[in-house]
Order: structure tokens, then C-alpha cells, then sequence
């Protein structure tokens, strides 16, 4: 399982996508790119069922639009999302029912 | 207690006429419902009755020897054994569920569970269905129950008269004594962390949003919990923990909070029992994000412990909220009553349904993403916290009750079930007459696994049903329609999980009545490691769905005796490896060369043990048949695609010669002995891959051989003819073609 980390510490001062992945993952290799970059990369990743939560990071916002690929190449998956924010933003993915499920949101998620 | 006995002995309960019995009371009982009213606490229904009785070791079942039951199966407790029953009733009182759920223990290894949903039917009777089974079933054949209750206001006199029937078996009327309006027991001991407190009570009206029925009172987690059923005691000595405990950057990690509870826990102990530690510090080791968490999913035992952050986000109240100390408060409550509730083996509300890493609920359930329970994140709803708040009445939700109340108790009790696995079959959809048998079994002249040989079963499925029946033929090895529990003695029970969920393709084959269909399972280890390794008796029970209906096995019971040296002790630490289980239950790999090592060193160390045959097959059936690689040259990259880096699939020569020499001791020469171990449908299968890669290889004479052995000694087994025609027929077909050529040894 990846190491989650601390959703409260930001990258600088300049505005982040706080990422987290959270249900049904399963020993699942995943990457992230945006904007052309591989920005995460893991195999394994495993949702902890206790608090709904499998792994996070933070990648720095880009100028002009940010464009996202979700990928689960296993599973065949791989989504586009695109975003143009100047303020940190939460994003919370999920894996249900066969498909990718993005909540977003403009203040931190939390886990219990 | 012995209640019962005193007034009817268990042959005067066979007879006991039911409705006649109703009659003489029924006068009492409307005097009752009357008075009800005034004395509503006093002539509640709900709560735990027991029924006891000791059974004389000589005729251990005077009313009722159950059908398919061993009287070996048994245990003596002295000179007497102990049949004891638990009733709960679930009908009135907080949340009632129209439930009424027992428990029928015999001695100290026979157990049944049950559930029955009913139906108020006037004058203090109840009648429904069971839906639910779980344990030795021959204990209860029956498929409903009728009950009637006789109220008092004297504990003493407060009696559940129960009447099963259906399901094919003779009606069974027994009486229950009341014994407390809890179902079950459970100690609570709450630490904190030096620096910080704990929140275990607050007012309910302390915030004004807030459901307008709720009533306004001082609400403990106490409370909380003996409103879901149970009779909630806490330990009085509370420990203050030194932040020393979580390492120098004064966050805690699950161990840490693990070591801790090990030391400061004053009831710690690493068994089942219905005891919680709740533990409150100032943050996890994953930062404020984490509000709380139930810590302990290490070790053997799960769901002890439990803790709450109070410096995470849940000291953060909404912008501009009204009473933001009263939030805040609010909402460090109900973050411990979340957590103690995933102790209680609770998930989240919205993964009611969810099946995870091969565990899941224990009964079919829905997500409820919108309950106003303490097992639902309030900032997910629609409307976020505002609204759950608005409607929260500080309560688990139905189904969550119902888990808490009727659940088997290992599901739900601390430090038994592991964390989110219920280990116990999903009975809901139980008939009262099943229209297949399932038989586990094993053939085997002694009654034990050596130390290390790996343990196989065998399954046999029978068409009850006077139909033909139309089967997928590999119903039986499909493992997406397949559970095996492993028990082993004064353990938490386990799911084996294989190494891979075949997704085989299922062409249909005809079962006419009384016709059976077999498999083979090798079951000693799988993705959960060695589940069948230790020294030790197991039981072992399997169950399968087939058009929705589950079938389960009887309870098999696999005994795996002690190493014989100190260098077989030795080899053990390497053998139960994962590359190990993975190479012997594939039938050999070139390629975990480590396990191979392992593998070649029990076939030189200990040759006469049953081990090394399963050794000798794994080690010898890949050579024997060549491999297909894919072959990249050196210097490109494996990360290539195979295209870009000039791969290509080749093929490994075949060492036949070496492989033959080493089969045909092992599966002809030891015959009996390799019956034994591999089971009469593994043996014939690999003795057919032998005859065949020595008929590939020009050897008609030898193959022809090997059916023959094969044929002869699963005949002096009592093998199906039927099977053995089989053997014949290959025998015939090698026999008519002795100068049969060489032709290609690679299989796909
Ligand atoms: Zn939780």
C-alpha cells in the first residue's frame, strides 16, 4: 500500500491538486500524468476499507489548463480530465463499478 | 442455568403440545397485554432467554440423536456434556427488528446459529421463517418457528415458548427462561494520551440543529451501545499514556497505538472477547486528515482497539456555526462511537455491499449512503453535515442493528472475525430441502497429513432433486461460486483464497438424480499463505452457489501431525513460502527457482516423507513437458515493448528422460502411496499427463503401462467403474498404437 501523506501541507504557496485515491482499488497498478509528465506511479495500491482511503499526493497546478489522465492499465482504464483552477482543489477517485468516480471539492477531505 | 429441566424433562418436551399449552396461558397473557401500559419497561419482551440441560455421557441424546451427527463428534465435558441454548428476542424496546435469533451449543465443538424474521400474530404470539443457518445444521433441521411469550412482572416467571417445524423433521417445542433484556456482554476501557481528553458523553440539545424528536439528555457512549443491545460495563482504571509511546514526532502510527494497547490495556489479551479499548491522542501519523481509526488489524486477533484524533479536522467546526464548541464536541462523539463500531465489525455505510480482497458481508446487504448512522461520514451526504446532523438520532441503522443483536457473536465479537470478513458462510439463501449434497471428503488410508504434505480435499456434489440437472463442469473448481472455511482449533476461522480465480470456460454437462460430479482442491495454502501448515486438527468446510442457492458441505475434519525432526523444522521455514504454495499448486514453474531449491532439497532430505512426492511431481512435470518462454536478448530493455526489443516466444527443450525416471516413481512405483497423498482425482489426472507426454515421446509401452498401474490400484480403492473405463479405454487406445511416433511435447 502506498504511503498516504499529510493533506494539510501544501507545496509552497502556489495552488495544488490534493489527489486522493480512495475506494476500490485492489492491488491495483495505477499512474497519473498531467500535462504530458508521469506524476505518480505505483503498483499494489490497495483501498483501507477501515477509513476509505488507499493513497494521496499533491502536484503543483500548471499555468493554462491542467490535463489529468487517470490510468489502470489492468483494468483498461484510462480517463482524461481537464481543469483550469487557480486555487488548490481536492479531488477524491474512486473505483466503482467498472469506472472512475471523481469527487472535487475546494476543502479538505477527511477520514475516520 | 438449568431452568427447564426442573419442570419438564426433555421427554415430556417432545410431547408438549404447543397449542394446547398456549390455551392454559392465554388467560394470563391478555391480563398482561392490558396491564402492559403501566408497567411498559417491566413486560418488555425483548432480551436473552437460555435454556440448559446436561446430557449423561451414556445416552448423550435422549429426546433426539440429530440426524448426521457422530456421537465421536462430541466432547466430553467431565462426565457430562452441556446442551445450552440462547434465544434472543428482538420485538419491542429501542429499534426493535422483528427478529428472533438462537444459539445451539453442544459440548464444546458443536455449534448452530440461526435467524428468524416474524410476525406479530395477537395474544403474545409470533410466527416467521428462518433465513438464516450457520454451523453443525443437523442441530436444527427445522425452517420456522412459532412463539409465544408469557410475560410477568417477576423476572422468574418470564418464558418463551418456541415451537419449530418444517424443513422435513419433527416439530421441537422448547421453553426459554428469561435471563436480561441485553443480548450480549461487552467491556469498554477508554485511555487517553497525555496532553489530551476524552469526549464519552455530551448533551443532545448542546447543538440547535438537531433532529426536533430527539430528546434532550446527557448521552454516554454507554448509552449509545445499550440501546443496540448490549450490556455495556467500563473498567474504572483509565490510563493516562505517555507520549513517548508515539516515537519522537508525537504521532501515532497503528503499531505504536498497538504496543500501547499491549501495555496499558488492563484487559488485554490476544483471545476473542467481547472487551474494547478506545484510546484518544492528538494525531495519526497521517496528519489531520484522519479523524480516528480502528488501529488494529495486526496480529491474530483484530478489532481490539480503536482511536480518536482530537487534533485532527474534527476539531474544526463549519465556518459561522452557531455554537461551534458544541459542534466540535459533537462531533469527537461521534467520531469514538464510529470507530468502536468498526470494532464491533462494522463497515462504512456506503460499503455495506462491498466485497474486498475476498471478504464481504455476511449477508446480502445494500449500501445505505444516505443512513443517518453512526457508520456514515456526515460531510458525504447530500446536504454534507448539516443535514445528517438535522436527522441524527445518534443510532446504528437497521441492518447495522440487526449485525450487532443476531449475528453469529464470532462475526461481531472482538479479537475473533478478522476485520471486514464475517468467515462464516452467507446463508440467506439456505432451502429447507437442498437440491444438491455437497460431501467434503478425503481417501486416504491413515487419518492425518504428514507435517509439510500438502493438504487436498475432495468434493462430491449429488443431484437431489428426482430432476436432471444442467451444470457448468467446473462448478465444482470455480472458485467466483466456491467458499472454503478452515478452521483451525480455538482459532478464528479463515477463507482460503486460491491463487487464481479461474475463469474457466463452463460448457454444461447433464447430473441426473442421484448422479454426482467431483473435484479435487488443493487448499493448504493460497493467497492468505499457509492456512493448512501448522501441526494441529482443522475443520474444514466448503459451500457453493448454484441458481442462488447455497449449498454447504459437512464439517471435515483434517488433523496435520507434528515435524518428525528438527531438520524437517528447518526446511519448514522455507517451505511455507509463497513460491512454494504457488509451485505446487501449479504443477511446477521454471521460473520461482527459489521455491524449486526448496522443493529439490525436501526431495534429497526427506524422500520417504508423502511431501516429496508432491516435490517430485512439481520439480519434474515442467521439464517433462517443455515451457514456453519469451525470450528477450540481452542488453534490451524489459520494459520494452516485446515487439520493440526483438523478443520472441521460444521453447524449452523437454528433459524427458530425467522427468520420466522421476514420475514413474513417484506415480507408479509408490502407487499406493502416491494415491494417498495426491487423492484418487489428482492421481489419475497426473498419471494421465504422464502415459501422454510418454506416448508424445514414442513410449506407447510405458504409457500403456501407467494406465494399467493407474487402473488397478483405484480399482482396489472402489473407484467408480465408470472412472476406471476411462483408464481402460486410454489403456486400449496407447495399447493399438504402440508404434505411435514422436510428435510435439509443447502443450498450450
Ligand atoms: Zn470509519
Amino acid at each position: 500500500m502506498g504511503n498516504k501523506t499529510d493533506s494539510s501541507q501544501s507545496i509552497g504557496q502556489k495552488p495544488v491538486f490534493h489527489i486522493a485515491l480512495r475506494e476500490g482499488f485492489y492491488e491495483d497498478e495505477i499512474q497519473v500524468e498531467h500535462n504530458g509528465q508521469i506524476v505518480y506511479q505505483k503498483n499494489k495500491v490497495t483501498s483501507d476499507v477501515r477509513i476509505g482511503l488507499a493513497d494521496s499526493f499533491e502536484i503543483p497546478q500548471q499555468e493554462g489548463p491542467d490535463i489529468l489522465y487517470f490510468m489502470i492499465p489492468e483494468k483498461g482504464i484510462k480517463q482524461r480530465i481537464t481543469f483550469q483552477f487557480s486555487f488548490t482543489v481536492y479531488m477524491a477517485v474512486s473505483y466503482i463499478d467498472d469506472e472512475l468516480r471523481l469527487t472535487v471539492s475546494d476543502a479538505p477531505f477527511g477520514y475516520m | 442455568m438449568e431452568t427447564t429441566k426442573e419442570k419438564l424433562s426433555p421427554h415430556e418436551l417432545d410431547e408438549f403440545d404447543f397449542e394446547e399449552q398456549l390455551d392454559i396461558q392465554e388467560t394470563d397473557a391478555e391480563y398482561i397485554q392490558e396491564t402492559a401500559s403501566l408497567f411498559p419497561g417491566l413486560l418488555q419482551v425483548s432480551g436473552l432467554y437460555t435454556w440448559s440441560y446436561k446430557i449423561a455421557l451414556k445416552n448423550p441424546f435422549p429426546y433426539a440423536k440429530p440426524d448426521g451427527l457422530e456421537e465421536s463428534e462430541i466432547q466430553p465435558i467431565g462426565f457430562w456434556r452441556k446442551r445450552k441454548e440462547a434465544l434472543r428476542i428482538d420485538l419491542d424496546g429501542k429499534y426493535p427488528q422483528n427478529t428472533i435469533s438462537g444459539t445451539i451449543k453442544i459440548g464444546l465443538n458443536l455449534r448452530s446459529h440461526w435467524i428468524a424474521s416474524v410476525k406479530y400474530q395477537g395474544s403474545s404470539k409470533w410466527a416467521g421463517t428462518i433465513w438464516y443457518k450457520s454451523g453443525h445444521a443437523a442441530l436444527l433441521p427445522h425452517t420456522g418457528i412459532k412463539m409465544k411469550v408469557i410475560r410477568s412482572l417477576y423476572p422468574g416467571q418470564r418464558l418463551a415458548i418456541v415451537k419449530f417445524g418444517g424443513g422435513g423433521a419433527t416439530s421441537r417445542t422448547m421453553i426459554y427462561r428469561w435471563k436480561s433484556k441485553y443480548f450480549r456482554n461487552v467491556q469498554f476501557e477508554f485511555d487517553v494520551a497525555s496532553g489530551t481528553s476524552a469526549v464519552t458523553h455530551i448533551e443532545t440539545d448542546a447543538h440547535p440543529n438537531r433532529p426536533a424528536s430527539l430528546p434532550a439528555e446527557k448521552l454516554t457512549i454507554q448509552k449509545v451501545f445499550r440501546s443496540t443491545g448490549f450490556k455495556v460495563s467500563t473498567t474504572k482504571d483509565s490510563s493516562i499514556i505517555p507520549l513517548s509511546g508515539s516515537g519522537p514526532n508525537a504521532r501515532w502510527s497503528d503499531m505504536e497505538m498497538h504496543d500501547a494497547m499491549q501495555t496499558y490495556w488492563s484487559r488485554f489479551s490476544n483471545r476473542p472477547q467481547w472487551s474494547l479499548w478506545t484510546f484518544f491522542a492528538g494525531l495519526h501519523e497521517q496528519g489531520p486528515s484522519l479523524g480516528g481509526i480502528m488501529f488494529d488489524d495486526i496480529g491474530p486477533n483484530h478489532r481490539q482497539g480503536t482511536a480518536v484524533f482530537n487534533d485532527s479536522f474534527i476539531k474544526n467546526p463549519p465556518h459561522s456555526d452557531p455554537k461551534p464548541a458544541a459542534w466540535v464536541n459533537r462531533m469527537k462523539f461521534w467520531t469514538t462511537c464510529h470507530e468502536m463500531g468498526h470494532a464491533f465489525n462494522l463497515a462504512h455505510s456506503w460499503q455495506k455491499s462491498l466485497v474486498f480482497g475476498g471478504k464481504g458481508p455476511w449477508i446480502p446487504l445494500d449500501n445505505e449512503p444516505e443512513a443517518r448512522s453512526f457508520m456514515n461520514y456526515p460531510f458525504s451526504v447530500a446536504g454534507g453535515q448539516s443535514a445528517f446532523f438535522k436527522d441524527f438520532e445518534y443510532r446504528f441503522s437497521d441492518d447495522e442493528l440487526l449485525f450487532l443483536r443476531h449475528a453469529p457473536e464470532q462475526f461481531v465479537q472482538m479479537g475473533n472475525a478478522d476485520w471486514f470478513d464475517d468467515h462464516g458462510f452467507n446463508q440467506a439463501n439456505v432451502y429447507p430441502e437442498q437440491s444438491f449434497k455437497l460431501e467434503a471428503r478425503l481417501h486416504r488410508d491413515i487419518d492425518h497429513f504428514e507435517f509439510m504434505e500438502p493438504v487436498k480435499i475432495e468434493l462430491k456434489l449429488v443431484n437431489m432433486t428426482g430432476q436432471p440437472k444442467l451444470l457448468g463442469i467446473s462448478t465444482l473448481s470455480d472458485s467466483e461460486h466456491l467458499t472454503v472455511i478452515i478452521k483451525g482449533k480455538g482459532k478464528p476461522a479463515r477463507q482460503w483464497h486460491p491463487y487464481t480465480q479461474k475463469c474457466l470456460e463452463n460448457p454444461l454437462r447433464q447430473l441426473v438424480p442421484e448422479e454426482a460430479m467431483y473435484s479435487s482442491l488443493r487448499i493448504a495454502s493460497g493467497l492468505n499463505g499457509w492456512d493448512l501448515a501448522e501441526p494441529g486438527v482443522y475443520e474444514v468446510q466448503v459451500a457453493i452457489n448454484i441458481e442462488g442457492e447455497d449449498i454447504i458441505s459437512n464439517v471435515l475434519n483434517v488433523k496435520i501431525a507434528p515435524p518428525k525432526s528438527y531438520e524437517e523444522e528447518l526446511v519448514a521455514q522455507d517451505f511455507f513460502s509463497e513460491d512454494v504454495g504457488r509451485i505446487l499448486a501449479f504443477n511446477g514453474s521454471m521460473f520461482l527457482e527459489k521455491g524449486n531449491d526448496v522443493l529439490r532439497q525436501v526431495v534429497d532430505q526427506f524422500g520417504k516423507n508423502r511431501v516429496s512426492c508432491h516435490a517430485s511431481i512439481a520439480l519434474n512435470m515442467p521439464l517433462a513437458k517443455g515451457y514456453k518462454y519469451l525470450d528477450i536478448p540481452e542488453g534490451e530493455s524489459l520494459y520494452a515493448s516485446a515487439q520493440d526489443a526483438n523478443a520472441s516466444i521460444k521453447v524449452a527443450e523437454p528433459k524427458v528422460d530425467e522427468a520420466r525416471k522421476e514420475l514413474m516413481k513417484v506415480l507408479i512405483s509408490n502407487k499406493n502411496n502416491a494415491v494417498d497423498t495426491f487423492g484418487h482425482i489428482d492421481y489419475g489426472d497426473q498419471v494421465k499427463m504422464l502415459s501422454q507426454f510418454l506416448y508424445a515421446d514414442g513410449d506407447a509401452r510405458s504409457a500403456e503401462e501407467c494406465m494399467k498401474n493407474a487402473h488397478d490400484v483405484l480399482k482396489s480403492r472402489n473407484v467408480l467403474d465408470s472412472v476406471l473405463e476411462e483408464f481402460q479405454h486410454e489403456r486400449r487406445q496407447y495399447s493399438e498404437n504402440k508404434s505411435g511416433s514422436k510428435t510435439a511435447t509443447v502443450e498450450d
